[in-house]
């Protein structure tokens, strides 16, 4: 079926989304053309404000509104303590934990020269020059525990260590909370137990 | 704890419209002519028990598109004394979901290996004669239906040497960044060998007794080549006290070679040390079989590995395997043939293709479900 034009380029752009397919896409778009005016005005208005207003944290790279981004405008967080992850998402789900009170550093990918990735595609250069100007004790390494985010977090560390006086840590990995240790996998409990601690 | 597959339901698979086939929770045999689909069977069966396919299809080849269809799906039930296991494989939009028992799974590693099971293709015979590559997939296959740190271990060093390579091409390489990828080769590459080293051993002691089964007048055993252990390409025995060293020490090899070939790697741009360049070579009466065995005895090798295989994951996994055999009989002459048929008997349940029914025993036909694919699509 051939849709009128405005309606296929409506179709074209939502299909580019991620997870939108065909079917998906074609849903939206009735649902917009079924929906008040006011709605779609909002909608329209929200995506313009975002893009007009959102950019990254000129200190830790994730999206902000004002100036620095709300974590890194913070006082009572801990500046001296810094989490390096890949992703914006990164961080959110950090925050939802609750356990950490330091600020952050967005890289915005991970090492993967397959892919075009090099440590200068991602925010490493800001990370060190970071590192340098402010006091920092401890930068916790929160890239992926697959085998990119352990390249990246090897490659930091090396970085890192010798600028000297900072500690260096990465983050465990092992066994999901309430998880019965006899439907864990092989791989993940072998990595628990390299990982073990002292009671 | 062994799984045997009651039906399987194939709906715009392949050449497939929409079908179901009962199994004999024994044996079945499929015989119809040519191109009639007998091997896209045999393939759906291999991707709800392993979740991959030997003809490492893209996943949209898969989906008949007669009537502009854009998915394919195939539900098997499967159950033991106690259990049932219920997969829905499914290709939708170019990709695949693996659904059991109503639960969607997320990694394939803990889908493999539930339900074991050997495929016996006529490509097979390649193990013995083809690249070196053939028989790495082959031991690499086997290792990842009985362990899934095996099967990750296999795809994360495969990726390190891919991101290795792809380093290798850049005009100006970061050497920091070698130097992390060259400890992650290490790490990952050692422990590879450390469990290929394992894993042959086992294959070794049954493939022996396998082959004797066959051809008693000659022996055969295992070599092993790992570059990181010697240059010579013949490789050594897999019961050699070389292979008994720790993962530790292999961790140390692997270290050296490296730093000896580091030049030869920068001139030629190119990972050369490590377990993807592994051999596996079959020596029959202490020669190598790939150079100077007969076309028969090369079928009786690579008949010899499969029951060996058969042997290895019963042992192992303690529960025995599907047997899936893709028109092989036809490849086989009577003695081999004698020794497959004896194999059945030793597996939880066999499904056959063939295009000649006059292949098999009467005795092996009364014992089997015969299914005429024909008469099954009209």
């Amino acid at each position: 079926m051939r849709y009128p034009l405005p309606i296929q380029r409506l179709l074209d752009e939502l299909e580019r989304m991620p997870g939108v397919g065909p079917k998906s896409a074609q849903r939206i778009a009735y649902w917009l053309l079924a929906s008040e005016r006011a709605d779609a005005d909002r909608l329209a208005q929200a995506i313009i404000d975002v893009k007009e207003t959102i950019h990254f944290c000129p200190q830790c790279f994730n999206f902000a509104q004002d100036e620095l981004c709300e974590i890194c405008a913070d006082v009572r967080r801990d500046q001296s303590t810094l989490c390096v992850v890949e992703e914006p998402r990164d961080v959110s789900a950090i925050e939802k934990t609750g356990e950490f009170h330091g600020v952050y550093h967005v890289l915005h990918g991970a090492i993967s020269p397959m892919d075009g990735i090099g440590p200068d595609q991602l925010r490493i250069k800001e990370l060190i020059a970071r590192l340098s100007s402010v006091e920092i004790k401890e930068v916790v390494l929160a890239t992926n525990p697959n085998v990119e985010g352990e390249s990246t977090a090897v490659y930091l560390s090396r970085l890192i260590k010798p600028l000297g006086g900072i500690k260096v840590t990465r983050i465990a990995s092992g066994l999901p909370v309430g998880g019965d240790l006899e439907y864990a996998d092989e791989v993940t409990l072998g990595r628990a137990l390299e990982a073990r601690r002292e009671m | 704890m062994t799984f045997r597959i009651e039906k399987i339901k194939l709906h715009n698979f392949r050449s497939y419209k929409d079908v179901l086939i009962e199994l004999d929770s024994h044996l079945t045999i499929l015989y119809g002519p040519n191109a009639i689909g007998k091997t896209n069977f045999i393939e759906a069966l291999q991707l709800v028990t392993e979740g991959t396919s030997f003809r490492n299809p893209s996943w949209a080849d898969v989906v008949n598109k007669e009537d502009d269809s854009t998915s394919a799906r195939i539900v098997m039930s499967a159950s033991d004394e106690q259990r049932v296991r219920d997969v829905i494989f499914e290709v939708k939009s170019n990709t695949r979901t693996l659904v059991v028992n109503d639960k969607r799974v997320r990694s394939l590693s803990v889908f493999m290996g539930v339900i074991p099971s050997v495929l016996f293709t006529p490509d097979d015979l390649l193990i013995v004669s083809g690249s070196s590559e053939a028989r790495r997939v082959e031991l690499d296959s086997l290792g990842s239906k009985l362990s899934k740190k095996y099967f990750q271990l296999k795809q994360e060093y495969k990726k390190i040497v891919a991101q290795r390579n792809k380093l290798f091409k850049d005009e100006e390489i970061n050497f920091l960044l070698l130097e992390v990828l060259n400890e992650q080769l290490i790490e990952y590459g050692s422990a590879l060998i450390f469990q290929r080293i394992k894993l042959l051993k086992r294959i070794n002691l049954e493939i022996q007794e396998a082959y004797s089964q066959i051809n008693n007048r000659e022996s055969l055993n295992i070599l092993y080549f790992s570059n990181i252990f010697s240059q010579s390409q013949e490789g050594l025995n897999i019961d050699d006290e070389i292979f008994q060293t720790s993962l530790i020490e292999i961790k140390e090899l692997f270290k050296k070679k490296l730093e000896q070939r580091k030049n030869d790697e920068f001139i030629r741009r190119i990972s050369l040390v490590g377990p993807h360049r592994d051999d596996i070579i079959f020596n029959l009466d202490n020669s190598n079989a790939r150079t100077f065995a007969s076309q028969g005895q090369k079928r009786s090798i690579t008949l010899a590995w499969k029951m060996a295989e058969v042997k290895v994951i019963e042992k192992i996994s303690g529960s025995k395997p599907l047997l899936l055999l893709d028109d092989v009989m036809s490849e086989l002459d009577g003695e081999r043939r004698n020794s497959l048929t004896h194999l059945v008997s030793e597996v939880a349940q066999t499904v056959i293709t063939t295009a000649n029914i006059g292949y098999f025993t009467q005795d092996l036909l009364d014992q089997a479900k015969v299914i005429n694919v024909e008469e099954l699509i009209s």
